[in-house]
């Protein structure tokens, strides 16, 4: 923790936003050709977490993911956190049944670097892949 | 079913309800609505995350001054039991948390540095304030359960 600086702060604020186009660009590959199904990146949410008040660093504005399904909203991305307790970085997937928390797990190059726990199952982390999204939009 | 498992049950009811809600505000674009379901499911992380952590933090000390004990009780050497006779051997006698936590696990490890991170949160919340991050309960429930099971005189 010593080692944080201004240009640490900026390079990991820089990396989460990397993060979360990797994450949106794999929900919309994975969505694109349903005509029933659109993605919608209209919305936006402030990031400006502790660290980047503390070393003077620009707050962010970070896309939010809507999703829709027959032109109903029925699941909406929104990064909560790049510095969490538990996890490296927050994202939650509000829906109607609740949320699904998206954790980063630090493993950059892995095959997931990312794990989904969901509203039904808060115990066992899924792979944020295609078939994780597919039941995401699959749900009545 | 152990104190843990009841909270947890209860912590992803509550966040659950306050989830659904906060997704149908924001579906129906109440945005003031929607934020105060955010506030309320921040509100409610605190409180199941203090709650709990108070449980790890009761079986630290009761862990450790039952180590302080066996060791006053088995060290004949004076020399070595010396340090030892100088700590307290009740769970609610005045020692810092973190010198506590050193005798039950490595101090500077993952695990010790794991509760001392939590700690830091705990000690936000209780003392007036809020999480310094935010918090993945998910996460942390599942090594709270484990810390509790691990960390034995």
């Amino acid at each position: 923790m010593n080692d944080i600086d201004r240009s640490y702060v900026e390079k990991k604020v820089r990396d989460w936003k990397d993060r979360l186009e990797s994450l949106y660009l794999l929900v919309e590959d994975t969505l694109s050709g349903r005509e029933n199904i659109v993605c919608s990146r209209k919305r936006h949410t402030t990031m400006y977490e502790g660290l980047m008040h503390k070393y003077n660093v620009e707050a962010e504005e970070l896309p939010v993911l809507d999703i829709y399904k027959d032109k109903v909203m029925i699941a909406t991305f929104e990064p909560i956190g790049l510095w969490t307790t538990g996890g490296d970085g927050r994202i939650d997937i509000l829906t109607k049944s609740g949320a699904y928390i998206i954790a980063g797990t630090g493993e950059k190059g892995k095959k997931s670097e990312w794990e989904v726990f969901t509203p039904k199952d808060r115990r066992s982390a899924r792979n944020m892949d295609s078939s994780l999204i597919m039941d995401l939009v699959s749900q009545p | 079913m152990n104190i843990f498992d009841e909270l947890e049950a209860q912590y992803n009811e509550i966040d659950g309800r306050y989830s659904s809600g906060e997704f149908d505000c924001g579906q129906r674009g109440w945005h003031r609505k929607k934020q105060e379901y955010r506030r309320k499911r921040k509100i409610n992380d605190q409180a199941y995350f203090v709650f709990m952590f108070s449980r790890l933090e009761y079986r630290i000390r009761e862990e450790s001054a039952k180590l302080i004990r066996k060791k006053k009780g088995s060290i004949s050497s004076w020399k070595q039991r010396a340090a030892w006779e100088i700590l307290p051997g009740r769970p609610d006698a005045e020692l810092h948390f973190r010198k506590r936590l050193a005798l039950l696990t490595e101090k500077g490890g993952r695990d010790f540095n794991l509760v001392s991170g939590y700690y830091r949160e705990r000690n936000s919340v209780a003392h007036g304030g809020s999480f310094i991050n935010p918090v993945i309960m998910p996460n942390v429930i599942t090594e709270l359960k484990r810390l509790y099971r691990i960390l034995k005189a």
